[in-house]
């Protein structure tokens, strides 16, 4: 009887499935970084949008209204289970008249997992009708 | 036993590749997964710096736009920083969270600009076209703004056209406004010639807006069955629409006053004017009533067969009623008391006729064929418009007024808003004649006279050529076209004496060119735009003794192309041919023979009522594409 001709080694068992576990280890750990990456990018797309809306919406409302401390508000928008509040400030620009121009900021504040963000659009709007 | 059993001859080696293989394909999947995670990201941040530098372009078109509020000729002097709007990422405040070097900017200056690799900027205060950035047309009375940001690796280039027209409104009354159906008020895209007798196509029409000052809640403006609004409705407290309603602009409530413009209609009596003119006294009488120079009613005035505005003016002292024909032409009807209209009347484009009432104003045509008017129509009472066509303004002003709309279409036309009637007595001698003050528009450069001639003998021998083959009352009866790139400019004369402009594209029968004109510069011969330049510069260059710097001579190459194709030349041809047509079939003395009239000038401008912030507005804001 000749031994050594056929099947595994004990030495290449054991070598096999330690490469193969450190292999899937370090993979698995990847995940939740990518998955935290994807969700990021979705999220701040999605508070991009909500402020994109907001400052659509204030184009249409009436200019000489829109003063500081006298802002509209908007109330939070729930997507995919994640919360996003809206927070308007208009304010009225150093050398600039404010009867024709303002500044507005929109600041989207949202969680992703634990870590809370912060997404801000700014612009300047004007009075001229169009 | 052992003998029976064949093992295959032992590969050594095969498990390690199998193993390296399988840890092969699962990193390839790890980091595909890990690839595309972080290109997501990436992709999601560069979505928002675009998002952050459109939104800092639009800032910057905002700023510029302060600037032109307060300056109207801002961008047209001054140094190249004083001609320039930045908005750079500040410490603190407003932008500051943008990344390190976002910066937006709009410039007047082209040679700036083209230091930058950026579009400038035109400001446009003056009444003709002018060409900016990338040959776009930029008419007159308006400025072309176009700003660009850079966000980290992301640009925006933004454009916005605002409009300075003489009056902003298409219908602005004090008191509340009310359409039972059948309302279309836009105003007409510029330069559209057209006539009342059909409804204006829809891709010539434009946003034109309604607004009312009255305080009566949602009662201030209700517009009951089917309406079309082509711009917005602003109300001073409330609206009520019905759900046929369409309007395609803002509905904004709650808005602050127009100030509309108040005009005292007895300062229009020319028995107290300042230098008072012996006016032709009228009376109420059977037929049509021409109107040419000033004429007065001492008591109320009834018309048979409407009126005919020949460059007069009607002053009333109490009522006007005209029973049948309604009004037409160029001129001003004033009433002190109310004023009644029945009756279609022509009304084309070059008519301009102005109503002014102390009372109500009654407009009526039939539900068969509507009442046109072009012009304006100011009224201190209540305005009631009922099957009519308006090409021109309604402004309702008082404590009293009101409108009432019933199958009524109004299309803003803010030309209408302003009126001149200028009448030097006697007429232009029959024939064609140049008027001995039409000298072509003078080029200069730093004081110094650009030498310029033409010689319009063959044109004029050839006039002919010219003629319109399309007859009928609403037909040219010259065109001359001037050609500039594609685009060819159309003067249109008319046996109303006036001539409009179009622009029109293709080949076209009535070219002028240059060798038409008799066209010299320097003292030489020029038949096109692009020889015409050449030759400026040139001698521009061999006059100052040096070479002219590239704004120098895109400032010429503009001027060169304005006087060429649209400037003195056509535009003097057109008026020079519109006295022609004057002498021959307009006037009453197409000989020049008999007594001259007694001169007299009569002008209402709407626009000096509101300031030029006031009256501009944005026609156009978005992505800029050359």
């Amino acid at each position: 009887m000749r031994y050594g001709t056929k099947g595994f080694t004990l030495v290449e068992t054991i070598f096999s499935t330690l490469f193969i576990s450190l292999t899937v280890l370090a993979i698995v750990n990847l995940f939740p970084g990518a998955y935290m990456s994807v969700k990021k990018s979705e999220t701040r797309l999605q508070s991009d949008m909500i402020a994109q809306s907001i400052l659509e919406d204030m184009r249409m409302l009436n200019f000489q209204a829109l003063t500081p401390g006298n802002e509209p508000t908007y109330d939070p928008v729930s997507l995919d289970g994640i919360e996003y509040t809206p927070t308007v400030t208009v304010q009225n620009l150093a050398g600039m008249d404010p009867t024709v121009v303002k500044g507005v900021s929109v600041e989207i504040t949202y969680r992703v997992g634990t870590l809370e963000q912060k997404n801000l659009h700014e612009t300047y709007l004007h009075s001229l009708n169009q | 036993m052992h003998s029976l059993i064949k093992h295959p001859p032992r590969s050594r080696g095969a498990s390690l590749a199998t193993v390296m293989m399988v840890v092969a394909m699962m990193l390839t999947l790890g980091f595909t997964v890990v690839a595309i995670a972080f290109n997501h990201l990436n992709l999601s941040f560069k979505s928002s710096n675009q998002a952050q530098a459109d939104h800092l372009a639009e800032a910057t078109l905002a700023k510029a736009i302060d600037r032109i509020v307060n300056d109207q000729e801002y961008g047209l002097l001054g140094t190249s920083e004083e001609k320039t709007v930045r908005i750079t990422r500040p410490t603190s405040g407003m932008f500051s969270s943008l990344p390190e070097g976002s910066e937006g900017i709009l410039t007047f200056d082209q040679d700036y600009a083209g230091t930058q690799g950026i579009p400038y900027s035109t400001n446009n205060r003056t009444e003709g076209p002018v060409i900016g950035v990338g040959g776009i047309q930029v008419l007159g009375e308006s400025f072309h703004l176009v700003a660009t940001a850079k966000v980290k690796n992301c640009t925006s280039v933004m454009e916005a056209i605002i409009s300075v027209p003489q009056f902003p409104f298409s219908v602005a009354a004090d008191g509340e406004i009310r359409s039972d159906g059948g309302l279309l008020v836009a105003s007409v895209r510029p330069g559209v010639p057209y006539d009342l007798n059909y409804p204006l196509h829809e891709d010539d029409l434009r946003p034109g807006h309604l607004v009312s000052n009255s305080k009566v809640g949602d009662a201030a403006i209700v517009l009951s069955g089917e309406n079309k609004i082509y711009g917005d409705l602003q109300s001073s407290s409330g609206v009520t629409l019905e759900t046929e309603t369409a309007v395609f602009g803002e509905v904004r409530t709650n808005a602050a006053d127009e100030q509309l413009p108040r005009l005292n209609v007895e300062d229009y009596d020319p028995d107290t004017d300042e230098d008072p003119i012996e006016p032709n006294m009228v009376n109420s009488g059977a037929g049509t009533l021409e109107v040419e120079g000033y004429n007065k009613s001492a008591a109320n005035l009834t018309v048979d067969n409407g009126i005919v505005l020949s460059g007069g003016v009607l002053y009333v002292e109490g009522d006007l009623l005209v029973s049948a024909g309604g009004v037409s032409g160029k001129g001003a009807v004033i009433a002190t008391g109310n004023v009644t209209i029945y009756g279609d009347g022509e009304a084309t484009s070059d008519n301009q006729a102005a109503i002014i009432a102390g009372g109500n104003v009654v407009i009526k045509g039939s539900s068969s064929e509507k009442a046109k008017f072009a012009g304006l129509i100011y009224t201190e009472g209540q305005l009631d418009a009922e099957n009519l066509r308006l090409a021109g303004v309604f402004v309702a002003a008082g404590d009293n007024s009101s409108v009432e709309f019933t199958n009524t279409e109004v299309y803003e036309d803010p030309s209408k808003s302003s009126i001149k009637i200028e009448d030097a007595g006697p007429t232009t001698p029959a024939g064609f004649q140049l008027p001995p003050n039409l000298t072509p528009d003078a080029m200069t450069f730093e004081g110094q006279s650009i030498p310029m001639s033409y010689d319009l003998s063959e044109l004029e021998a050839n006039l002919e050529n010219y003629r319109n083959p399309s007859t009928g009352p609403t037909q040219p009866e010259y065109l001359f076209k001037a050609q500039s790139g594609s685009v060819f400019f159309t003067y249109e004369l008319d046996g109303a004496g006036g001539y409009n402009y179009a622009l029109t594209n293709g080949p076209d029968q009535f070219l002028v060119d240059g060798s038409t004109l008799g066209l010299e510069l320097f003292g030489q011969k020029v038949n096109s735009v692009s020889e015409a330049q050449a030759v400026v510069i040139s001698g521009v260059e061999a006059m100052v003794g040096r070479t002219l710097t590239t704004n120098e001579i895109n400032e010429l190459n503009t001027n060169t192309k304005r006087t060429f194709v649209s400037g003195s030349a056509a535009l003097g041809l057109a008026a020079a041919s519109a006295e022609f047509t004057i002498a021959n079939e307009g006037s009453a003395d197409p000989t020049g023979e008999g007594e001259p009239e007694e001169p007299f000038n009569w002008s209402l401008d709407l626009s000096e009522f509101f300031s030029d912030s006031k009256r501009m507005e944005v026609v156009y804001w978005g992505e800029f594409v050359q």
